[in-house]
């Protein structure tokens, strides 16, 4: 599985990588998210786990340039703390689960992941036979 | 009150000093204006100075000038026999306080007297509400700036948190390798093995309470309005229980309620619910040792507006040097990790921001006493 890793915070990004890389998922890391659009264009991108607040583009903006490019990709978001009100117009628009920064709990969503994996296997495997 | 008197006449001025005494008063007795002067310079302030018009020296109208040109607010009172209008209109008008005509009718000076101290009454108290303002006001600028920093801090724990669970599960993978490898030194793998876990649960458990400060601030600065905006005194009661479950449940709890009729006040449900867990999370540290540890809560009015939620608990009390900084950001008087110091911070500016009062003294009994009152929701009212 291709995941797309998205935060205008360098150090989040690298550390989420490590996480991931070592169960075993391909990265794609990006800063900005205009240049994740790109990265969606040219990959094919299974998940995408986003900052929902970043300089250049909000969360809710990225998610429908990306269901764009890509009606079926799974987007998971992040937050800080505040504003539940737009974690909640995020999910009514399609995002599949949300994780609040910290991450006390990372099992928790690494657990989703490995969910989100195994659905798109079973999704691809249904498309093959 | 402290009331330095002046005249160059003795007989006056024991006479004067005398009934003031008697009426209870500090008396100090000048001879000259001069004398008044240099006390005055020396920092002793009194409450009142009354002086005589006409004395060798310096007189009456001059030590008033004196006087107004450092202190504008000490009242001073100007004795005289004259009936010349005019040197009463000048002592008016040159900030007196008032005049008395000798010789002193005690009657006059007495009721002089009374109008002085309601005047001091009142203005130490708009200094002490000036105060409270000021200091309301700073604590208020403290939580939009601590804040604002809380938001900035949590990236940066995110990342270290997130490298802590990261360097854990590599050192889950390092310690099985190390045990088949063949050490040089057993001692030192030995003390590796025992020492890394407990220096990462160490990175983790700071950080773990980095996210707990930043929780608490967060919550502070969040001003949606997607919560409803008022709150059911007794359902929110019983979800702070629910929340504190695991920690009241050695505490006796006494509930008495006063207003049944009342059912709302005008606060969104989750700062009520905040306030009150803060209420009761204190209360049961505060009496946790005690024997028989009891929280008493009373539901009551204040006027006909306000209900007022009061949390007794039979612990220690409030020490007299914690009584004037329990509202400050960051200062608890739990031991170190128990406390973030935010509780009774957040909890005034949430009561405080929603039109209420905090207030908190010991209790007779022993143990201490927190009370919010809060205003009733729109359609309550006390009938």
């Amino acid at each position: 599985m291709k995941i797309l890793l998205v935060d205008d915070e360098i150090e989040i990004l690298n550390m989420l990588k490590r996480h991931l890389e070592l169960d075993g998922y391909e990265v794609h890391t990006c800063l900005d998210p205009r240049e994740a659009l790109d990265v969606m264009g040219r990959e094919l991108i299974n998940l995408v786990i986003t900052d929902i607040r970043m300089p250049s583009m909000m969360g809710t903006e990225l998610m429908r340039e990306l269901k764009k490019i890509n009606p079926l990709v799974n987007i998971i978001i992040m937050t800080g703390y505040s504003n539940m009100s737009y974690v909640v117009e995020c999910l009514a628009q399609g995002a599949a689960d949300y994780f609040t920064k910290p991450f006390t709990h990372m099992e928790t969503l690494m657990e989703a992941i490995a969910q989100t994996s195994k659905k798109i296997e079973r999704w691809q495997q249904a498309m093959k036979s | 009150m402290r009331i330095f008197v002046t005249d160059d006449d003795q007989m006056v001025l024991k006479a004067v000093s005398l009934f003031l005494k008697r009426g209870g008063h500090q008396v100090e007795e000048y001879d000259s204006a001069a004398d008044v002067l240099n006390k005055l310079k020396a920092n002793h302030l009194p409450d009142l100075v009354l002086s005589d018009m006409y004395m060798p020296g310096m007189n009456g109208l001059e030590l008033l000038a004196a006087i107004r040109e450092v202190y504008k607010e000490l009242p001073v009172i100007i004795m005289t026999s004259s009936r010349e209008m005019e040197v009463t209109v000048k002592a008016i008008n040159n900030g007196a306080f008032g005049f008395l005509l000798k010789p002193v009718v005690f009657e006059e000076l007495a009721w002089m007297l009374s109008k002085v101290a309601m005047e001091k009454e009142l203005r130490d108290k708009l200094a002490q509400e000036t105060e409270h303002l000021i200091h309301a006001q700073r604590l208020a600028e403290v939580g939009t700036v601590a804040s604002g920093i809380a938001h900035e801090i949590n990236n940066p724990n995110t990342f270290i948190r997130g490298n802590v669970s990261l360097l854990q599960k590599l050192w889950e993978k390092t310690a099985a390798l190390l045990e088949e490898s063949n050490a040089a030194d057993p001692e030192l793998l030995r003390k590796i093995k025992t020492d890394v876990p407990l220096i990462l649960k160490g990175v983790r458990d700071g950080s773990d309470r980095i996210t707990q400060i930043v929780k608490s601030l967060s919550f502070y600065s969040r001003h949606g309005k997607d919560h409803q905006e008022k709150a059911d005194l007794r359902k929110g009661l019983e979800e702070a229980q629910q929340i504190l479950a695991n920690k009241l449940w050695q505490t006796e709890l006494k509930i008495v309620d006063d207003i049944p009729q009342v059912k709302e006040v005008s606060i969104p449900e989750v700062h009520y619910v905040q306030v009150l867990v803060n209420l009761l999370s204190n209360a049961a540290d505060a009496c946790k040792a005690k024997e028989k540890p009891t929280i008493e809560i009373k539901l009551g009015m204040e006027g006909n507006n306000m209900a007022v939620v009061t949390v007794i608990d039979n612990g220690t009390g409030i020490s007299q040097e914690h009584m004037q900084k329990l509202l400050t950001p960051f200062f608890s008087t739990k031991i170190q990790g128990e406390g973030t110091g935010l509780g009774l911070y957040i909890t005034h500016q949430l009561v405080a921001r929603n039109g209420g009062t905090l207030r908190y003294l010991n209790h007779p009994g022993g143990g201490a006493e927190f009370s919010i009152s809060l205003p009733l929701a729109k359609k309550e009212t006390a009938a």
